[in-house]
């Protein structure tokens, strides 16, 4: 066990157009992170440097303070669980689980003590003998993370690990997976396009754009403080307004103003974000916390909830109705509620801005979670 | 992300499964009556010579030591050249799969080009090369040393089998090496294994099926030499094969019922080695990787990989094209006291028959000719024999597939004998008929069509004809429409080796020519039976002649190149 430092790491891929630049970020010893970005942001590139299996041009990959740049894919005594699993198609399932222990050197009464160990773990006990072409998809996922475990490495990298299982599947094995990786206890990085992946598993989140880390840290502190509105958006924040400030306000027309809190002191151009999970909508006319209304244009069950797409300006919002169960008609004129202090207020300029000091956003967040404790104090 | 060999793949494509035996149809119109029919003559001639059933001439043969020991030899050196093309091969195969290098594609076409190559070709490129005045008796006689007796040794014949046959466990093994999924070999890195516990553990296991297959096909061509062994063996009688004694018997001992023996014997070996290669290649049908491998660029490998590649070219390309360059070095210089004149050719298209028996352009119009029309009916029976395995499911695909692959089990003086035995009585007697000669070669070139038609043919995705079946288009505009110009590549491929083989067809020729309608091959074999520096001259300019054709259609087609899955 060991915690996960990357500093600077950069890397071109001129081919492909793409570079890797400046990525730093750790993920400490025993917790379990997730790197969360859309599709060429980066995720798997950065996966493969971090494993070994490519070399960067520049930058430093630590294993608690052992420094392992330079260190062959091999000897690294990183564990990586591909996408595509990558099972030996001629070995059994007990084969494969053994291989790592075998490279390492293991006798054999061990190895065999180690592989029962980990197939019950995963739930698979009794398969030990069997083909791995044999086997369903979530059964080949589950050996394929018995192998990875076997050999007991110091960081785990899992890629996309629930990638191509079903929505139904996927909420059960979210907790599964979290089960296993907690009862291990090794420090992991798992790389997912999907947030509910991160909410489900990890403590703490990489959030990765373009080739660079936006932000990182507790999964917690993040989700209530995303620093830019990029980091906003993948954590899933919508935007409800975008206007000049003026005279303590953000304006915008045909949408409506929201009054900017003290401390955002900035004047100029601003972005307000704010996330479904607090939003809801009221009958137009109860100023309960935005001032934003809309007109709904489609609703559709959320179970016994309607939930309504209503048009703000130009933007779709979506808005669960709480007040009562019957869904507003279409062409309704509706208020967004929200709680006022889980809206974010973002200067749009500059959107993507890579964080490079880790020091300073530690203690900008510092700050922020102070202030925001203090504001939550007098009236919740 | 069509994965071709899932459940759901195969059970969409259980609505094709019964059009395999229409496609079987055309290719038994070939084999019925042109192999078949004339295999069963050599087995009744062997059991009843005289008309009537009887083993005394196969006990006889039984109980001669001689064609014991003719059995032992053929089958040892074919072993013996099969493990020295595979030791050869195996580098190169690596090299030119997961390597990318300048000219990549460029080398690995000169490499295969060796196996079209006609054996006489081949034999006279030897000779220069390794014979008493060849290329390496004079760069030894430099250094005031005596070259040994290559000609009529065992090393000779050896090293003609690793020269044609290493082509084959390049592409074999190579195609197969391509496709593997590198993240497998990824997961055993992440898993600790360095370099080698990765070749041992996971690649080698992997490749090996290709490995045994290609071994096995390069067995069967060894074990059904004929005319490297005529021409390098120097008439050295225990470097006799099967083949070979079967020429014999027939032609210079007439004893055509103890020939018939010999020729079941040597069909059967062939059979059964055949037997085993096909159960090998269903191992490798499956495609094993979901994700373009794309090779790894020179500069990403490690300075003694470096090495060993440019090694490996070195080694594998050096010995291809030298002894292709002795021959063209000796029909530009024999003759002329060592100059480089093209009187050898010039002397070529001013004979009109009365220096040779046989004009050489004559010789080559009816190589062309035939070398034409046999690519044609082959391509054609080749794509349907290809398409009829490729529709069969499970047992009954890999019997079609044994049975239409029946031509290379029976070898090209094999094949000649058996027609002289069948067609040789009215109302079939087609002695001296070139259309024997064009079944012979459409024969012998077809089994390299469908070969190459099978691996489109079989990772065609079922659905894309269905899609086009559901907007409108009939089973035959489907299968004109979207199955036939996705396989045509392999056509295309199959159809060269076919064109090249037949040019340079040599073992049935001898057998079935006359010459009114007599090839270059044996034009050469003649020019070479006769004395003086002219005839040999001849000899190589039409060798070198031959050898520029075969292999430019060899590889003015190859550039219609497409992914290997499993081919051959």
């Amino acid at each position: 066990m060991a915690t996960l430092t990357i500093d600077g790491l950069q890397r071109a891929y001129p081919r492909d157009g793409f570079a890797l630049r400046g990525v730093s970020f750790d993920v400490p010893d025993g917790h379990l992170a997730a790197l969360i970005g859309p599709s060429g942001a980066g995720k798997t590139s950065l996966l493969r440097l971090i494993a070994g299996l490519d070399r960067p041009d520049a930058g430093q990959i630590s294993l608690g303070d052992r420094d392992v740049t330079q260190v062959p894919a091999h000897r690294r005594g990183i564990g990586l669980m591909f996408q595509e699993l990558a099972l030996f198609p001629h070995m059994n399932v007990h084969e494969n689980v053994a291989f790592g222990l075998r490279m390492a050197r293991w006798r054999r009464r061990a190895r065999n003590e180690r592989v029962a160990e980990l197939l019950e773990l995963v739930g698979l006990g009794a398969y030990a003998g069997r083909a791995v072409d044999q086997l369903s998809g979530g059964e080949r996922q589950r050996v394929a993370l018995a192998r990875v475990l076997a050999p007991r490495p110091e960081v785990l990298l899992l890629d996309e690990p629930l990638g191509a299982i079903d929505e139904e599947r996927k909420r059960w094995l979210r907790s599964e997976l979290r089960d296993v990786l907690r009862a291990v206890g090794t420090t992991a990085l798992v790389v997912s396009h999907d947030l509910r992946d991160a909410i489900a598993i990890a403590d703490d989140v990489v959030l990765m754009s373009d080739g660079h880390v936006l932000q990182y840290g507790p999964l917690s502190v993040m989700s209530r403080f995303p620093l830019t509105a990029e980091a906003a958006s993948m954590l899933g924040y919508v935007t409800l307004l975008q206007g000049d400030v003026d005279r303590g306000r953000v304006r915008e027309r045909g949408v409506g103003e929201i009054g900017v809190p003290l401390d955002a002191g900035l004047t100029g151009l601003m972005r307000v974000m704010a996330h479904p999970s607090t939003m809801l909508a009221v009958p137009d006319g109860r100023h309960l916390g935005s001032g934003l209304s809309g007109v709904v244009v489609a609703s559709r069950p959320d179970g016994p909830v309607p939930l309504l797409d209503i048009v703000v300006g130009t933007r779709h919002v979506e808005a669960r109705w709480e007040w009562d169960l019957d869904a507003p008609r279409i062409g309704t004129v509706v208020e967004i509620a929200v709680r006022p202090d889980t809206l974010r207020f973002y200067g749009t300029a500059p959107a993507v801005a890579p964080v490079d000091d880790l020091a300073e956003r530690d203690g900008a967040l510092e700050d922020l979670l102070a202030r925001d404790d203090e504001d939550a104090r007098p009236n919740a | 992300m069509a994965l071709l060999s899932t459940p759901r793949a195969s059970r969409s494509a259980g609505a094709e499964r019964g059009t395999a035996w229409r496609w079987v149809l055309l290719p038994l119109l070939l084999l019925g009556p042109f192999l078949l029919w004339p295999v069963g003559m050599i087995l009744w001639r062997g059991v009843a010579p005289e008309g009537t059933f009887s083993l005394d001439v196969v006990e006889s043969v039984a109980g001669d030591r001689y064609y014991w020991e003719r059995l032992g030899f053929t089958a040892g050196q074919a072993a013996l050249s099969t493990v020295l093309a595979v030791a050869l091969g195996l580098p190169a195969a690596w090299v030119f799969a997961q390597v990318r290098f300048p000219l990549r594609g460029v080398l690995r076409a000169i490499v295969t080009v060796p196996f079209v190559l006609p054996t006489i070709v081949v034999a006279l490129a030897f000779e220069r090369l390794l014979g008493p005045v060849g290329w390496a008796a004079r760069a030894l006689d430099g250094v005031g040393m005596a070259m040994p007796q290559v000609e009529g040794t065992l090393f000779a014949i050896l090293v003609a089998h690793v020269f044609y046959n290493v082509a084959v466990v390049i592409r074999v093994v190579g195609g197969v090496w391509a496709n593997l999924d590198p993240r497998t070999i990824e997961a055993a890195q992440m898993l600790g294994a360095g370099r080698v516990r990765r070749f041992t553990s996971v690649t080698l296991p992997l490749i090996a099926p290709a490995v045994l297959s290609a071994s096995a096909l390069v067995f069967v061509f060894c074990f059904s030499s004929f005319g490297t062994v005529l021409l390098l063996g120097g008439g050295n009688p225990d470097l006799d094969t099967l083949e070979v004694v079967i020429y014999r018997l027939a032609t210079r001992l007439v004893d055509l019922p103890a020939a018939s023996v010999i020729a079941m014997l040597q069909i059967g070996t062939t059979l059964l080695v055949l037997l085993v290669y096909a159960r090998l290649q269903h191992r490798i049908a499956r495609p094993v990787s979901q994700q373009p491998h794309r090779p790894r660029r020179l500069r990403d490998l490690a300075w003694s990989q470096r090495v060993f590649v440019a090694l490996v070219l070195l080694v594998i390309v050096g010995f291809v094209v030298t002894p292709m360059a002795a021959l063209v070095e000796g029909a530009l210089t024999v003759g002329n006291d060592g100059a480089v004149r093209l009187d050898n050719f010039a002397r070529l298209f001013a004979d009109t028959g009365n220096i040779s028996f046989i004009p050489p352009v004559r010789a080559l119009q009816w190589s062309l000719t035939f070398a034409g029309g046999a690519m044609l009916i082959a391509a054609v029976v080749g794509l349907a024999a290809g398409m009829a395995v490729a529709r069969g499911r499970g047992l009954l695909a890999t019997l079609t597939d044994g049975f239409l692959m029946l031509p290379l089990a029976v070898p090209a003086v094999t094949l000649g004998f058996g027609y002289l035995v069948t067609f040789n009585r009215e109302p079939f007697d087609l002695r001296g008929s070139p259309w024997l000669l064009l079944a012979a070669h459409a024969l012998l070139g077809y089994p390299f069509v469908m070969r190459s038609v099978l691996g489109p043919a079989r990772a065609l995705d079922p659905m894309l004809v269905q899609a086009a079946r559901v907007l409108g288009a009939s089973r035959p505009r489907a299968w004109l429409r979207i199955t036939l110009p996705m396989i045509s590549r392999g056509v295309f491929v199959g159809a060269a080796f076919a064109f090249a083989i037949s040019i340079g067809e040599f073992g049935a020729t001898l057998l079935l020519q006359r010459a009114e309608f007599a090839t270059v091959p044996v034009a050469i074999y003649e020019a070479l039976g006769k004395p003086g520096d002219a005839n040999l001259g001849a000899a190589l300019a039409m060798a070198t002649v031959l050898m520029a054709v075969a292999a430019a259609a060899f590889l003015l087609i190859e550039r219609v190149r497409y992914r290997e899955v499993g081919e051959f």
